[in-house]
Order: structure tokens, then C-alpha cells, then sequence
């Protein structure tokens, strides 16, 4: 009787252990990161400096070091641009912790683009060429589509967004991808928006030395 | 043999469309882009870059908002403020489904009617008036 119990609680000690290990997840996300832009008109943008995400208490900071220095700070609905002594709030755009790529890394959602809690409705599956595309419609506000392509590795490799009348207006193209502490990270996404007249947006956004949970440097992560 | 080459066309017409849709010309892309590149890396190397460059090139926003500034107009929320502003109201401006082009489209049609109107109202009083 003495052995069963013991061995009832071994079982149930490893089964926490298992569960625990199982559902860690990660918390903080920081990088270098470059985002270079030609937009509709032809202007040409960058901006270089590190990104830094904390997950549970929704502080996101980007601190560009170039053209120049400048911080944004976004926490819950609210941003705050820093530029040397000046700073104004604004807005957050909706939803930005939940689809922001970096939370979607975190939170381990990529996979689908964080989806799955939202009200969109996957209408349609199909494979070509190898690739398997996941055709959603967003059912709140516009008749929107969404077409997910995901490789044989289930990594989403490009994202499009189409209007009502199926148009694309965004593409987005997930590239190198590297394993960081289990989760697989793109380090490169290309983006294209087009415009009412079909003028298009370029953007190339990358990510080098990548971090996870850094347990140190907190003041990256909340407002100084 | 014709439906045959109809199909082989249908074919490759079809996979063109697919890989122009799901892909991008990657070398052309980074043509666009190498000015912007050498930049990134001179910055990197040197921890400065060529004042030059500076003169023309922008911040870019770390998070993305509205990408065009550009007012697109379009014609037939035009017509429908122009033309039949009560019923057009609950097509365009209440419509969810209609960005805020589209909206300004009407309310540029309704703006055009209204001017209209006043002016032929005006020209047909001013011709009466005259005439007695």
C-alpha cells in the first residue's frame, strides 16, 4: 500500500514536471533589427537599432540608433516617441500585441499568424507545388481574405491579405528561418502594400542576434 | 490538337499567375534596395555613414501605419453622392466595408451636387428676375 502511494506521487510529481516544462513559455524577445522602406512615392527609409519585447507586461521598445536616436515605447494602447528631451504620446495601433511578429514568436502562434483567436474563418485548404495555403475571410468589418502559405516544415513563408473584390493589398514573405530555444524565428520578412491605384510599398525588415528571456536589463524593457 | 494547346496555355498561364502571386523577383528586389543596403553596412562597419546619404533618406517607422498618403478617387461613390446622396448615405459612409477614400469620393459628389444646385437655382432666379 506504502509503494503504491510513493509511486502515485512520483507518477504525479513527474507529470507536473512534464506539464510544467512542457508549457514554459517564453516572456522576453530582443534583437537587432533594420527596416528599410521605399514607399508609393519613391522615398527611400531606414532604421537601424534594437527591438525589445516583454510579453507579460506588454512593454514593447524600439530604440533606433539610426538616422537617428529615437525611442518608441509602446504598453497597452499608448506609444511615447522619445527624441532626445522632446517626447509626444499618441495611439497604439489596435491589436498590436497580438499580431505584432515578435509577440507571435513569443507566444509560440506563428504557425497561423495568431488566427486562431480571432473571428476569421478558414474558408479553404489547398496544396501546390509542395506548399499547403490557408485561404481565411475575416468575418468583423470587411469581407477581407487571408491567404496563409506554409511550407512542408508548417512555417508560414508568405502571408496575403486580398480586399473584397480579391484584390492584394499586402504580401508578406517569412524568410530565414533559424531555431532559437525551440522556436523558429524568421530573420528576414519582405513586404509589399499596394495602394488604391496599385502603387506599392516595399519593405525589408531584419532581425540579427536574437535573444530570449533575457533575465537581465530590465530597463530595456519598461519605460526609462 | 487545339484543345490541347489551349490546355497546355491554361497550364503555364495558370503557374505563372500562382508563382507571380506567391513570390517576388528577389535580385531585383535587392537592386532596389542597394543603395539603402550599403548604408546598413557602412553603419554597421563604421559606425557612420557618408553625409551624403543622409540628405536622401527618411526614418522609417518600426511599426506599421497607414503606407499611402495618396487619395484615391473613386467613381462610384461619387456617383452615388452626386446622384442619389439619401440612399448613397447608407451605401457609402455608414458602410463598414468602405475605406475613408471612398467616403471622401461621396462627400466630394455630395459637395458637387450642392454646388451645382445652387448655382442653376441662382442662374434660373437671376434669368426670371431679369425678365420681369
Amino acid at each position: 500500500m506504502h509503494q503504491l502511494v510513493v509511486r502515485t506521487k512520483a507518477l504525479a510529481l513527474l507529470l507536473l514536471m512534464c506539464h510544467l516544462m512542457v508549457s514554459q513559455s517564453h516572456y522576453r524577445f530582443s534583437a537587432d533589427y533594420s527596416i528599410k522602406e521605399i514607399d508609393t512615392n519613391q522615398t527611400q527609409k531606414i532604421s537601424l537599432g534594437k527591438v525589445y519585447l516583454d510579453h507579460q507586461t506588454k512593454f514593447l521598445n524600439f530604440k533606433q540608433v539610426f538616422p537617428d536616436q529615437k525611442v518608441y515605447s509602446f504598453s497597452d494602447s499608448v506609444v511615447i516617441v522619445s527624441t532626445g528631451d522632446t517626447s509626444f504620446t499618441g495611439v497604439a495601433p489596435k491589436g498590436l500585441f497580438q499580431f505584432t511578429i515578435y509577440s507571435l514568436i513569443l507566444t509560440n502562434q506563428l504557425d497561423n499568424y495568431g488566427l486562431d483567436d480571432t473571428k476569421c474563418k478558414l474558408i479553404n485548404v489547398s496544396q501546390k507545388e509542395g506548399k499547403v495555403i490557408r485561404e481565411y475571410v475575416f468575418l468583423e468589418g470587411s469581407n477581407r481574405k487571408m491567404h496563409l502559405v506554409k511550407s512542408d516544415q508548417d512555417l508560414i513563408e508568405v502571408m496575403l491579405i486580398l480586399n473584397d473584390e480579391d484584390e492584394v493589398i499586402s504580401k508578406s514573405f517569412l524568410e530565414e528561418y533559424h531555431l532559437i530555444k525551440g522556436l523558429m524565428v524568421p530573420h528576414r520578412v519582405v513586404q509589399f502594400w499596394y495602394s488604391p491605384s496599385r502603387k506599392v510599398s516595399k519593405k525589408i525588415s531584419t532581425l540579427k542576434h536574437v535573444i530570449l528571456d533575457q533575465k537581465t536589463d530590465n530597463h530595456h524593457y519598461s519605460h526609462q | 490538337m487545339m484543345k490541347r494547346i489551349t490546355a497546355i496555355l491554361l497550364f503555364f498561364c495558370f503557374n505563372v499567375s500562382f508563382a507571380s502571386v506567391y513570390s517576388y523577383d528577389r535580385s531585383e528586389l535587392d537592386l532596389e534596395f542597394k543603395k539603402l543596403e550599403q548604408i546598413e553596412e557602412q553603419f554597421v562597419k563604421e559606425g557612420r555613414v557618408d553625409p551624403l546619404w543622409l540628405n536622401s533618406i527618411q526614418s522609417a517607422e518600426p511599426i506599421d501605419t497607414q503606407k499611402s498618403n495618396e487619395f484615391y478617387f473613386d467613381a462610384q461613390s461619387f456617383f452615388w453622392g452626386f446622384c442619389c446622396c439619401p440612399v448613397g448615405v447608407f451605401i457609402v459612409p455608414f458602410s463598414a466595408n468602405k475605406d475613408s477614400d471612398q467616403k471622401g469620393s461621396f462627400w466630394i459628389g455630395v459637395g458637387a451636387f450642392v454646388v451645382l444646385t445652387i448655382a442653376s437655382t441662382a442662374s434660373i432666379y437671376a434669368s426670371v428676375s431679369c425678365t420681369y
